[in-house]
């Protein structure tokens, strides 16, 4: 054997070694569609030996409206010298179903003939676990959602009892019963919190909450949660400023839902603060509004700023004070801002405060 | 003369709830657990207002606020929904032509307060 000839044998072992250890299947077809090179996944895949199918093509072993459709994709291929790549069900020799997906372009030889060269990829495990995930998905909402309606209902019959008690409608009762079903009642509103709560995130998270976009008016939902908020500020002897912008013009937005996020950002700032003040502001910023929530309260940590927006992480407070949220508010407000297109930080200082600041687009969210 | 309130809620606890303090603030009411209660009811007391539990067995509370809805001689009366599914009952209530809703755990005076606004 001659040198080159040895170097030209030695080559093609090296080639076929290395295309035969590929597991996805690969096809080479002349520009009569007949094949001119198959690795060995391909011969397992069809269940065919590599031999026997050189030279044939796809009329010789699949049914011809299969065969033609594989023949009409190889033409674009040649005509337009464009990669292909089709998803396709494929049932074996033994009759189990495959999805696969065939990538073919186009190799033109130094001569200048044309051929395809051709990879299959078996997805059907990976197609399979997304099923599943997209069941346990479902599943998992279907559950929260049977859940929390079923733990309504008792909790519904809970808190009117409390409150028929509580507001002597059944009776006078005494300064210390008054004081244990207080402390009852408190408790169911933080247990009905989060059932909300819980509720809303799994929607947000899976895309399943609905938004009433129309246009509102920022100021007024701000206004709206000053006055609800007002008495809980009094309560602890706190200052609540408001400073708004009436340049703001009305734009499109869920009303409900913003209410929640203000109400939110208020409440942490409540029970993050035990004296000074809490200052609520908006701003007309260029194209998109900027509403800012700042408080002379404990402060938020270095370490916890970056977690802060994750659900289920709550600040830490450094003295004694009580953890009354669900952890899951500032992740339901980032998911509402961002579904709005609008974004939400913080900045804060240990001892000094925190500033919560959302921006909006004023730009139409109806498309 | 006192309003009439019709309250129809399979829960029971709920329903005497309810009840209980409607009566204590002026209301007659007339309970039932059903749809098929709450339309029969309804007919034999013409209610001013009924309040109506949206999942029930037999008939639903959405089915029977449905077909009272169509019926000339009782789609007069204002309906406010009780549902503890916070799923599309802005869908439900369009549905069957109700005024308004309350979800469960509700404060029963965001419950008087609906009334008011719709019988007085």
């Amino acid at each position: 054997m001659s040198e080159h000839k040895y170097r030209e044998a030695e080559s093609r072992d090296y080639f076929y070694k290395i295309i035969n250890s590929i597991p996805d299947p690969i096809f080479v077809k002349d520009r009569a569609h007949r094949w001119v090179l198959l690795n060995e996944a391909h011969a397992q895949m069809i269940g065919i030996p590599t031999e026997e199918m050189l030279g044939k093509t796809d009329h010789d072993y699949f049914p011809k409206a299969q065969a033609d459709v594989f023949w009409a994709k190889d033409e674009v291929v040649f005509e337009t010298g464009t990669e292909n790549v089709n998803e396709e069900l494929w049932t074996d020799s033994k009759g189990t179903r495959h999805v696969i997906v065939t990538k073919k372009n186009l190799y033109i030889d130094e001569k200048g003939n044309k051929f395809i060269v051709g990879v299959i990829r078996d997805i059907t495990d990976l197609k399979n676990t997304q099923e599943k995930l997209r069941e346990a998905k479902d599943a998992q909402s279907r559950f929260t959602s049977v859940v929390s309606h079923e733990l309504r209902t008792p909790l519904a019959a809970i808190r009117t009892g409390v409150n028929i008690i509580l507001d002597g409608l059944s009776g006078p009762i005494n300064y210390e019963q008054r004081d244990f079903l207080e402390i009852v009642k408190n408790n169911i509103e933080r247990l009905s919190r989060l059932i909300n709560d819980v509720l809303d995130f799994q929607k947000l998270d899976s895309g399943k909450m609905h938004f009433v976009i129309k246009t509102n008016d920022i100021n007024e939902v701000i206004q709206e949660v000053y006055k609800a908020m007002h008495h809980l500020v009094e309560k602890k002897y706190l200052k609540l400023e408001l400073s708004l912008d009436s340049q703001i013009p009305r734009f499109s937005f869920d009303r409900d839902r913003f209410v929640q996020v203000v109400t939110n950002l208020v409440n942490n700032a409540i029970a993050f603060t035990d004296k000074g003040s809490i200052a609520i502001t908006s701003k007309l910023e260029g194209e998109s509004v900027h509403v800012a929530i700042k408080d002379t309260g404990v402060g938020i940590s270095e370490e916890s700023l970056s977690r802060l927006f994750n659900p289920f992480e709550q600040a830490e407070r450094n003295d004694s004070g009580k953890r009354q949220g669900t952890g899951l508010g500032l992740a339901i407000c980032k998911e509402i801002i961002l579904k709005h297109k609008g974004k939400i930080w913080v900045e804060s200082k240990p001892e000094e405060g925190s500033v919560f600041h959302f921006i909006l687009p004023l730009e139409d969210k109806n498309e | 003369m006192s309003k009439k309130i019709l309250v129809v809620d399979d829960e029971s606890d709920i329903l005497k709830e309810v009840a209980f303090i409607l009566q204590k603030h002026g209301f007659t009411v007339y309970t039932g657990v059903n749809g098929k209660e709450a339309i029969e009811l309804a007919e034999k007391f013409k209610p001013d207002l009924i309040i109506l539990d949206v999942f029930m067995p037999c008939v639903s509370g959405s089915e029977a606020g449905k077909i009272i809805k169509q019926r000339d001689d009782l789609k007069h009366i204002p309906i406010i929904l009780l549902t503890a599914s916070v799923d599309n009952i802005e869908e439900k209530r369009i549905e069957c032509m109700a005024e308004d809703y309350v979800f469960k755990p509700f404060d029963y005076r965001e419950l008087l307060k609906k009334i008011d606004k719709l019988i007085k």
